[in-house]
């Protein structure tokens, strides 16, 4: 924090603050299992039937907690696209990649994450493909899930 | 105004790291408590009310996009409230509000906090001016030892006086089971010896920071007795505002503390709060404050909140017990704090209260303080209906 002074009017600055956030049972087991075992997982609601992907550990629609553990994909089918030409310093893809809305096979909801492979060629509709990373390099994190290709 | 009373109260307990739940699960089991205890389902619940403070303390940016399918926000009216420390109680205000108006009969309120998620007294530095205020940004206890130290000077409190709140705190704790600090041998001896922090605040006359949650039902007045044989009707609250830099800011006799008690206790209907209260509930952070508080909220003389302390009257079996749950010396997970003492001012009134009930409770009033120790709130609490 602090600044240094670049004028009367202005001061620039910074903050930087550490934090650990814990991922919850749902969130969680979802991260394990793609780490640990390259799958991507959902968790069903016991009222509606729903399988919500990425997993939650209430179903917002019913109220109630989620139970039961589906896996969805690898493959799935593109809801929503858009191209990414402008992406942001932190992007982890080069640009342009997809950002895609997916429902998974075996899946009730959609997942967002990008086509990384492909990423011209995506259109609604079209069919995806989850590509892991390398066995050995996971982290746990949500990109062990490295995006998608287009089939 | 219609009649509003708390029908339900959850409270999760509270720990240094609740690594087993996600805040939006932490937030859930004190909706999930709440409901219970008012014997209602989510469905039944008109609105929702949502709190919790400063994104930077948990770096969750806009929590209740992440929490609302958790507390139940889903497809019902449903807002945010947040004032920094008085979040809680000024989310139990909003509620209220929702009843009182008329527009909604059963209202959740909520508010919650994982404060070991972040660095917390880092991310309170945040919320000084970035301007002027950064570089003495030394998280809360610096600030409010600046309080305190001006309160000890013009009153004649002295560290003593700290101390034995701090120990009369802690032991009202061990009849909590809520409460987060467990210290059943602290003695006011240990409490003077404790690491100093910021003079004259030692580690022990400063709060812990807590994980937790809790929730509250409010209902207006037929619901409410159809739904709990002895509702606690809210009489009165407030929530009100001064500056951070108004040259008139007199720490030790917040205007704005003294302009909630005044609009809270005039709805009410009190007019001896010294007399007429029989318990409260302040948001002691640090143990010098709950001094300061008893003077702003009338149950002291200005001045004089100390000899409260030296007589034992705020004691759990004193004449005016205050804090009976331990308050926040024993648990503050910021967020739900507030409301935490909204919640066990219910509790009181409701005859619910367990091993910290105060007997007979009739009349108890819940306090907040957030901000630069500018906002502050006030709720007055019944088991009678206005
Ligand atoms: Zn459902």
């Amino acid at each position: 924090m602090g600044g240094e002074p670049v004028g009367p009017a202005v001061l620039e600055g910074e903050i930087h603050l550490a934090y650990r956030w814990t991922t919850g049972p749902a969130t969680g087991a979802f991260l394990t299992a793609l780490r640990d075992r390259g799958v991507i997982l959902g968790l069903r609601c016991p009222s509606c039937r729903r399988v919500l992907c990425p997993p939650l550990e209430v179903c917002p629609r019913c109220g109630t907690e989620t139970a039961g553990e589906v896996e969805c994909g690898p493959g799935g089918r593109v809801t929503a696209w858009t191209l990414v030409e402008a992406p942001t310093p932190w992007t982890p893809w080069e640009a342009p990649y997809a950002l895609i809305s997916v429902r998974l096979d075996g899946a009730s909801t959609d997942l967002v994450h990008a086509v990384t492979e492909g990423a011209r060629r995506v259109r609604t509709g079209a069919r995806v493909k989850a590509v892991f990373r390398t066995v050995g390099r996971r982290v746990g994190d949500i990109l062990d899930l490295e995006g998608f290709a287009v089939e | 105004m219609r009649q509003v009373a708390v029908v339900g109260v959850g409270q999760t307990r509270c720990r240094l790291r609740r690594e087993d739940v996600s805040f939006p699960g932490l937030v859930r089991e004190a909706v999930t408590a709440a409901l219970d205890d008012a014997g209602i389902r989510l469905a039944d619940v008109d609105a929702v009310v949502f709190g919790s403070s400063p994104e930077y303390f948990e770096g969750v940016n806009h929590p209740e996009k992440w929490a609302s399918g958790a507390f139940g926000g889903y497809l019902k009216p449903h807002m945010r409230i947040h004032t920094g420390g008085t979040v809680g109680a000024s989310t139990g205000i909003a509620a209220f509000y929702h009843v009182a108006s008329g527009m909604y009969d059963l209202v959740l309120a909520v508010a919650g906090d994982k404060l070991s998620e972040g660095s917390v007294q880092a991310g309170l530095s945040t919320v000084y001016d970035p301007i002027l205020g950064r570089p003495f940004a030394c998280g809360a206890p610096s600030a409010v030892a600046l309080q305190c130290r001006i309160y000890m000077e013009r009153s004649g409190c002295t560290s003593l006086h700290g101390a034995r709140v701090a120990v009369k705190n802690r032991l009202h704790a061990l009849n909590n089971p809520y409460a987060q600090l467990r210290l059943p041998d602290i003695t006011v001896e240990q409490v003077l010896s404790s690491p100093v922090i910021a003079s004259p605040l030692r580690l022990l006359d400063c709060c812990p920071a807590s994980d937790g949650a809790c929730a509250m039902v409010l209902a207006c007045g037929d619901r409410a007795r159809r739904l709990c044989p002895r509702p606690a009707w809210v009489r009165g609250a407030s929530a009100v505002a001064e500056g951070v830099h108004y040259a008139r800011r007199e720490w030790d006799r917040p205007l704005a503390l003294h302009e909630a008690a005044r609009r809270a206790y005039a709805q009410a209907g009190v007019s001896d709060p010294r007399r007429q209260v029989d318990v409260a509930e302040v948001y002691d952070a640090f143990s010098y404050q709950e001094m300061i508080w008893y003077e702003g909220l009338g149950l002291a003389e200005e001045g004089r909140g100390w000899r409260l302390i030296e007589d034992g009257v705020t004691t759990l079996g004193g004449e005016l017990p205050v804090n009976p749950s331990g308050g926040v010396l024993s648990t503050n997970t910021i967020g739900a704090t507030a409301m935490m003492r909204q919640a066990e001012a219910a509790l009181q009134v409701m005859g619910r209260a367990q091993a910290r009930q105060v007997d007979g409770a009739r009349l108890a009033v819940a306090h907040g303080w957030g901000g630069a120790i500018q906002f502050h709130t006030v709720m007055v609490l019944s088991s009678e209906a206005p």
